[in-house]
């Protein structure tokens, strides 16, 4: 009986080669989208849940209130708070103290390189599990000049020799460590915290020259807890809320501890400790598959039943003949998940083949997991949710067709479905012009991010790290690079200026209103500052020489804040030092567009600026880059000259962002595929039914162009339609999401106009390729068959 | 084998009932050769297919092979029709998509017969009809006449008790008719009780008896005079 049905289905099949593509299509598509969001979601979630001990790992969060009520979440803590977690609770087992990750030059005999480095307390290795290469944990970090690498990095530095016991030096602006090779790690995956990074050292060879290790001052470490088995965590953070304020009596920080395996998707703290972030697009993306995947099964459900009336006399001949329902469920049902069975496979191969170019596209390195059973579970699941969504209906449907009217021809599908299939229709348009239109915000929103004015010009500006040799010259060596042809102007900076990393709040001048306490951002420089950004001094003058250390200028918001009037020439304390006000510049934005600008005080304080700017001319870039090498090199023999460019590091802030967008404009362009497949659905099946009155239309005397047009207005009519209901939902979308950024562009009526377009232009080469066909027919044709 | 009891078949519209049939009482015993005649629209087919459990009657008794067909339960009623009744259409309506052999087999199927007494089954219609060669064919590569033919086998290849013809010969040449009606006597000769719809006079004298139907009422119901044979 199988064997019949898969033979007659075959035989179906190639009787309507393009009838069994298009479903064969649209299904494929529809799957791909699915595994592809599958595939990306279970990276997602799977974010340092590889540990052996997950469940027991948190990340400890600082929480600092400010005076008017508003919170803020970070994860910097001071050092001495590990080490007393450890000694004061039972229930925490382990602690460790992470660093950031710094780039810094590692050298071995004479090979040179720039590595990504992190600093780790010894327990880094019993509380995470990453896979060893070769040498050993066992006792890890127990002498303070070890060091272990990543098989990337001994691939770099060794080769293929042994790398075990080998001696590199390391070196930051500051100073020099010999360490000695211990243990080589696989390189760390993607879904883990610590990704990226290529060299771990022990906080013990730093003790000496790291006071903060000892201390409650700094907010310098990241803070990762393992508790015991079984602890109760909200019990123990409401004990450790105040550890911070017991030891320093500063009231405005509370501790508390977050779940390792939450950090990635939830990493966006709100007021409250209600977290969100990535976890938004994991459900949205989620839902997306779902929806695509329905659509999908809609319109095959459509596709199917539209073509009924070709098996309609094959219904009615099996049930005389001695077939009950159940057997044509059957069979039709088995036809369905034939196509189902093939539209899989080639989903597979597609995922296959599009997977590097997904990768590259979402920075991950997904690949089908064909050793995981799990995976074939779900590939069942999907396979039997797609058979049963998509087959069921057309299966019950066709079999429950009256015998003795099928064997009559006198069978027509029933009326009732075709404002069902117009409903689906408008809802597969909305969808798809929702996502249009949000896709379009959101790549206009990156370009706004890529173009819009910062107070300063970060295009042709390069920078790299200072150096030990540097450090002590910079006059010097800022002298021998502008004596470069391309090189315009150069400065030292403490952070960037576009993600500055140190402040203070607590700042004082005269006539300060004491309640107030504001947070301002501090930025150590060198001279020629502003020359070297191009930000704009409004009044006041700028450095002029090392005789400045002790003066500062404002932007405009922190001159608002403290005064405009008479500004120039003001005293203000903070750390112990006082300064004095010289100028106010432009505003600027100091930290991502996400955030508004905030306070700024620009110092001039050269030993603690450790990064060169360098603004150079836009041509032949390449040749001035090697000269700056060249003079770097003379000054540091033994440092990586690693540079970078400032616009470059500024986008890669938005690559969140961008990602997101460009996986919207392909599942956009997934979902106009569908609905289009939806609609030349719904165009079959009309006219199908419609052939004998285009043929009496044509016999009266109409012409092909204007049945063509008759025929096509009534799709256009539910795709305007859509657009009339997707605008608004579109809308309020796209604001929400804008808005979520302090400087964003502004939605505007004609991404809707745009999108209303695209989906009509679409629509009308779907629909109007059907029309004419139809009425191109010859009428003698369609009317003979009544 | 059948009793017909007051049997009424109708149409409603919000206003009026449109009869098809109308008090139609009929007996049919094994064995039997009858054939049903009257004008277009005078619901011979409607009755051909209430017989056959293809259609229901609006009202009255149908009782098959003593079972109340109306009272029994719709599996029941299906296993009754699988097992006993064969169909010939007028336009043999075999499936497109099947080859002869296929066509032949598809009710063998359905009534759940093993691989090999199936094979020797449908070999065997192939055979008694002579069309052996074409077993591979699909129905549109045959001429009308083989594929009333297949039709038939179809029909008779799972030894029903019952066969029903809606104008078997209805879109067929004279003589490819009389081939037809040949086999249907001989199938009546051997046991098998057929009914037949037709309007050609020279068909019905093929049978025992005529049923003459007018506007949905039995009009006459006698035995084919002077038998020929």
């Amino acid at each position: 009986m199988i064997k019949n049905h898969i033979s007659i289905a075959f035989r179906i099949f190639r009787k309507h080669p393009l009838f069994t593509t298009i479903n064969l299509i649209g299904l494929s598509l529809g799957l791909t989208c699915t595994l592809f969001i599958f595939l990306w979601v279970q990276d997602e979630l799977s974010f340092d849940r590889f540990h052996k001990q997950t469940d027991q790992l948190y990340q400890l969060i600082r929480e600092e209130t400010f005076p008017d009520g508003s919170y803020e979440y970070l994860t910097a803590t001071p050092g001495l708070l590990g080490p007393t977690l450890k000694h004061d609770y039972a229930e925490i087992s382990n602690t460790c103290r992470v660093g950031w990750q710094g780039d810094y030059s590692v050298k071995f005999n004479d090979n040179l390189l720039s590595k990504k480095v992190r600093f780790v307390d010894p327990s880094f290795f019993q509380m995470f599990s990453y896979s060893l290469i070769s040498g050993t944990l066992e006792d890890v970090f127990q002498h303070p000049n070890e060091v272990i690498i990543t098989k990337g990095t001994a691939l770099s530095l060794f080769g293929e020799d042994q790398s075990i016991g080998e001696v590199i030096t390391i070196r930051d602006s500051e100073y020099s460590y010999d360490l000695k090779v211990v243990a080589v790690l696989d390189d760390f995956p993607g879904n883990t915290f610590i990704h990226g990074t290529e060299i771990l050292i022990p906080y013990e060879a730093v003790a000496n020259n790291m006071d903060w290790l000892n201390n409650w001052s700094g907010n310098a470490f990241q803070l990762y807890v393992q508790l015991v088995e079984n602890a109760d965590v909200d019990a123990l953070n409401l004990n450790i809320a105040d550890i911070i304020k017991r030891h320093t009596n500063n009231e405005t920080y509370q501790v508390f501890l977050q779940p390792l395996s939450e950090r990635y998707l939830y990493s966006d703290i709100k007021p409250l400790r209600q977290a969100t972030g990535r976890i938004v697009y994991v459900r949205l993306f989620s839902v997306i598959a779902v929806f695509v995947l329905i659509i999908a099964c809609i319109n095959f459900m459509n596709l199917i039943t539209a073509r009924s009336s070709v098996r309609v006399k094959e219904v009615g001949v099996r049930k005389s003949i001695g077939a009950n329902r159940g057997e044509l469920f059957n069979q039709f049902m088995s036809e369905a998940s034939l196509i189902v069975v093939t539209s899989l496979m080639l989903a597979l191969l597609s995922t296959v083949l599009i997977m590097p170019f997904f990768n590259s596209l979402t920075h991950k390195n997904l690949e089908i997991p064909w050793g995981q059973p799990i995976f074939y579970g779900v590939i069942l699941l999907i396979m039997i949710f797609t058979s049963a969504l998509a087959g069921s209906y057309p299966s019950v449907y066709l079999a429950s067709i009256n015998t003795v009217k099928a064997l009559k021809g006198k069978w027509t599908s029933p009326g009732i479905t075709l404002p069902i299939r117009k409903v689906l229709v408008v809802f597969q348009f909305t969808l798809s012009i929702v996502l249009m239109i949000t896709a379009w915000v959101v790549y206009k929103q990156v370009e706004y991010f890529k173009t819009q004015h910062l107070g300063f010009d970060q295009e042709n500006v390069i920078y790299f790290q200072s150096t030990q040799e540097i450090q002590p010259r910079q006059e010097f060596f800022n002298s021998r690079l502008t004596q470069i042809d391309g090189v315009k102007s150069a400065t030292f900076t403490g952070s960037l200026p576009t993600s500055i990393n140190v402040d203070t709040s607590s700042p004082n001048w005269p006539g300060k209103d004491q309640e107030t306490k504001i947070d301002i951002q501090i930025l150590f420089t060198g001279l020629n500052f502003t020359e070297t950004t191009k930000l704009k001094l409004i009044t006041g003058r700028d450095f002029t020489s090392m005789a400045d250390t002790n003066k500062i200028l404002v932007n405009s918001t922190m001159a608002g804040i403290v005064g405009q009037s008479s500004i120039i020439g003001k005293p203000l304390t903070f750390w112990g030092n006082e300064v004095e006000i010289i100028g106010v510049t432009e505003d600027f934005n100091s930290q991502s567009l996400r955030e508004p600008v905030v306070p700024v005080i620009i110092w001039l304080n050269p030993s603690w600026s450790e990064n060169v700017l360098v603004r150079i001319s836009p041509d032949d870039i390449d040749d001035t880059i090697s000269k700056i090498a060249g003079v770097y090199h003379q000054f540091s023999s033994d440092d990586a000259f690693n540079y970078h460019f400032l616009d470059e590091t500024i986008e890669a802030t938005y690559v969140g962002e961008t990602t997101i967008g460009k996986l919207s404009a392909i599942f956009t362009g997934l979902a106009i595929g569908i609905s289009c497949l939806g609609l030349f659905g719904l165009a079959a099946f009309t006219f199908e039914r419609k052939q004998k009155e285009t043929g009496i239309r044509k016999v009266l005397g109409a012409s092909s162009k204007q049945l063509t047009f008759q025929f096509s207005r009534e799709f256009l009519i539910l795709v305007v339609f859509a657009v009339v209901i997707a605008s608004p939902c579109a809308w309020w979308l796209s604001t929400k999401w804008l808005n979520q950024f302090y400087y964003h562009t502004e939605f505007h009526w004609t991404f809707i106009a745009f999108a209303a377009m695209t989906a009509l232009a679409i629509a009308i080469i779907t629909v109007g390729w059907h029309a004419l066909k139809a009425t191109l027919a010859n009428p003698v044709d369609s009317l003979r068959y009544e | 084998m059948i009793q017909l009891t007051n049997l009424d078949k109708y149409y409603s519209t919000k206003f009026t009932r449109t009869f098809v049939l109308k008090g139609i009482d009929l007996e049919i015993k094994s064995g039997e050769f009858v054939t049903i005649m009257g004008p277009s629209g005078a619901g011979k087919s409607t009755l051909l297919n209430i017989i056959g459990m293809l259609d229901e009657a609006s009202a009255g008794e149908y009782l098959f092979m003593d079972e109340p067909v109306y009272k029994i339960k719709e599996r029941k009623r299906s296993e009754l029709h699988k097992h006993h009744i064969g169909f010939v259409f007028q336009a043999y309506h075999l499936i497109d998509e099947l080859t002869v052999y296929e066509n032949i087999e598809t009710p063998l199927l359905y009534k759940g017969i093993k691989g090999k007494e199936r094979k020797s089954m449908v070999a065997d219609m192939l055979d008694r009809f002579n069309i052996v060669a074409k077993k591979d064919l699909f129905p549109e590569q045959l001429s009308g006449g083989q594929q009333q033919l297949v039709g038939v086998a179809r029909a008779i290849v799972g030894q029903p008790k019952l066969l029903l013809a809606d104008e078997p010969t209805g879109n067929l040449h004279t003589e490819q008719g009389h081939i037809i009606m040949d086999i249907f006597k001989k199938l009546n000769q051997q046991g098998m009780t057929i009914i037949q719809v037709t309007h050609s006079e020279e068909n019905a004298q093929y049978g025992k008896r005529i049923v003459q139907l007018v506007d949905g009422m039995v009009k006459s119901d006698d035995l084919v005079a002077a038998e020929a044979g």
